[in-house]
């Protein structure tokens, strides 16, 4: 994400100046090629990236190496489920995942 | 192009227009060799297309007859192999007509093909497995007596969050594969005429698909076991950002397997009604009760992203707001909920798809190749803008109303139910069983 900004930041600068001056109502034809262009290849290409990258909703539960604690705390909670956890382990690695117990106020 | 892939890329882009996050948990290995895929059939229409779009090949899907009889529907089922299925009750000769369906699936699986089935036969609007027919273990067991081995039954339960709205989250769970080969070498048995064969074969079936499935008494205890699941997640990182519905719905899949004394179920009931009363969220519940609820969640890049892509959006709107019309008024209409899964998915397809069409007509008419080079690529992109834009500024919204609290009163009585949902979800998960 960090990388886009270095894109993103003069995109949106180009964008916003183009802007302005369209509004002022004294274009010129630099401004119009610039807002034609962002318009037809600059942000589609933003939102076709933004489509396509990596969709954080596709993921296997496999792979229990996860910086998502959330994550985390469903792999543990379905290894107890299928007996691979007992009880006491479950707490323990719940515990590792949160600060605080759950439910402690 | 295979007319196999360009199905299933038809399915994808569909179930990407209808979901806004599906959440796929495999651990099984479907790229090859023949498979039986066997559904729970909670969504009519969109059943297939979420199956289709979780699995990495495209499945023959076994399907009734009276699908075929749908304008364009029809034509898009050949388009994808698929293979109808005559039932008794729709054209009165079932059985005869269905020995070329079972020859179907033997070619099918003997090319090593995926298939899939829902073998409770018709769309279920509870959130349990009905009834599981016959046909899945005939199948599998009909094909292995041809001479094809390696056959694995592979059930797949699909969970949804509303299974009739537009933009809603989805969790696919591929569950435990049957080795036929395997399974029939433990019974002594493989013959698909043996009553007692399919009958033990069926009833695994049904024990793995519902394992993998939703398996709620009905709609009000599931939404219950989501919400005790929700908390619980909350509790492990109460951060802002929405939690996954994959992670939900497992969770509370475990919750209500384990809980023997209904207590979670309860618990989570009462808060869920108190939410709903308070129209509040479990996130401010979470920071009244002492929580830190941290915002990891980029709020502003949000608020930057919308602003960017609002003039899109705009064009998004103008350009795509009679199909997405379409889309919520089928979503309004007093049909069932089973009937709404499917023509919600179906309206979506076609409408979207004729607007689609349309404007690529129009502006090829216009501009020549580079219109029509213009009319394909654009107008998706300007619809996700739009999606884009609506669904940030109502998650925002969503958020503040989720840290309102209401009255003192209320607050209290929040707290305390929250409380009470944490406390029933430890004690089923690592208390009561405790070793």
């Amino acid at each position: 994400m960090d990388d886009l900004w270095y894109v993103a930041i003069p995109l949106v600068l180009v964008w916003a100046l183009a802007v302005i001056d369209i509004l002022r109502h004294s274009a010129s034809g630099l401004s119009k090629a610039l807002w034609t262009v962002s318009c037809t290849l600059v942000w589609p290409t933003i939102i076709a990236w933004y489509l396509l990258r990596p969709n954080p909703g596709r993921i296997a539960l496999a792979a229990e190496q996860t910086d998502d604690r959330r994550h985390a705390a469903v792999v543990a909670v379905l290894a107890r489920s299928q007996g691979s956890l007992t009880g006491a382990e479950l707490r323990a690695r719940m515990n590792e995942l949160t600060d605080t117990e759950p439910g402690s106020p | 192009m295979s007319r196999g892939r360009i199905s299933r890329r038809l399915a994808g882009a569909l179930a990407q227009l209808v979901y806004r996050e599906i959440t796929v948990q495999s651990d099984a290995d479907l790229e090859q060799g023949p498979v039986v895929l066997v559904s729970n059939h909670f969504g009519g229409l969109s059943d297939a297309i979420l199956a289709v779009d979780a699995t990495p090949r495209m499945p023959r899907v076994v399907a009734r007859d009276l699908i075929w009889k749908v304008p364009v529907v029809g034509q898009l089922m050949t388009l994808a192999g698929a293979i109808p299925v005559h039932r008794k009750e729709d054209s009165g000769s079932g059985a005869e007509r269905n020995d070329a369906m079972f020859r179907s699936c033997y070619e099918a699986l003997a090319a090593d093909d995926m298939i899939l089935i829902f073998p409770e036969g018709v769309t279920q609007d509870v959130p349990h497995i009905a009834e599981v027919k016959t046909g899945a273990a005939r199948i599998a067991l009909g094909a292995a007596a041809t001479g094809v081995s390696g056959i694995r039954i592979v059930p797949l339960g699909l969970h949804y969050e509303d299974k009739s709205g537009f933009r809603t989250r989805a969790l696919v769970r591929v569950g435990e594969a049957i080795d036929l080969d395997a399974w029939s070498a433990s019974v002594g048995s493989r013959d698909a005429a043996d009553q007692e064969t399919v009958t033990a074969l069926t009833a695994l079936i049904t024990a793995r698909l519902k394992a993998a499935a939703p398996d709620y008494p009905d709609w009000d205890a599931a939404h219950s076991y989501e919400q005790a699941a929700d908390v619980l997640l909350h509790d492990i990182d109460p951060d802002a950002a929405p939690t996954r519905y994959g992670d939900v719905a497992l969770v509370a899949g475990a919750l209500s397997e384990q809980d023997e004394d209904a207590s979670v179920l309860e618990a989570g009931h009462e808060y869920r009604d108190l939410l709903t009363s308070s129209r509040s969220g479990d996130l401010g519940v979470a920071a009244a009760a002492g929580r830190a609820v941290t915002g990891r969640r980029r709020w502003w890049w949000d608020a930057i992203l919308a602003i960017i892509l609002l003039p899109y959006a705009l064009a998004g709107l103008s350009l795509w707001f009679l199909p997405w019309l379409a889309v919520q008024v089928v979503k309004r209409l007093p049909l069932g909920a089973a009937e709404r899964a499917t023509f919600v998915p179906g309206t979506a397809l076609l409408a979207f798809g004729v607007e689609w069409g349309v404007i690529i007509w129009q502006a090829g008419d216009a501009q020549g190749w580079f219109g029509y080079a213009l009319g394909i690529l654009l107008p998706p992109f300007f619809l996700t803008a739009f999606l884009l834009v609506l669904e940030r500024t109502a998650a925002g919204w969503h958020k503040l109303r989720s840290v309102r609290l209401g009255r003192r009163a209320d607050r209290r009585r929040l707290v305390a139910a929250r409380r009470a949902v944490s406390k029933a979800n430890e004690e089923v998960l690592w208390t009561t069983s405790g070793t």
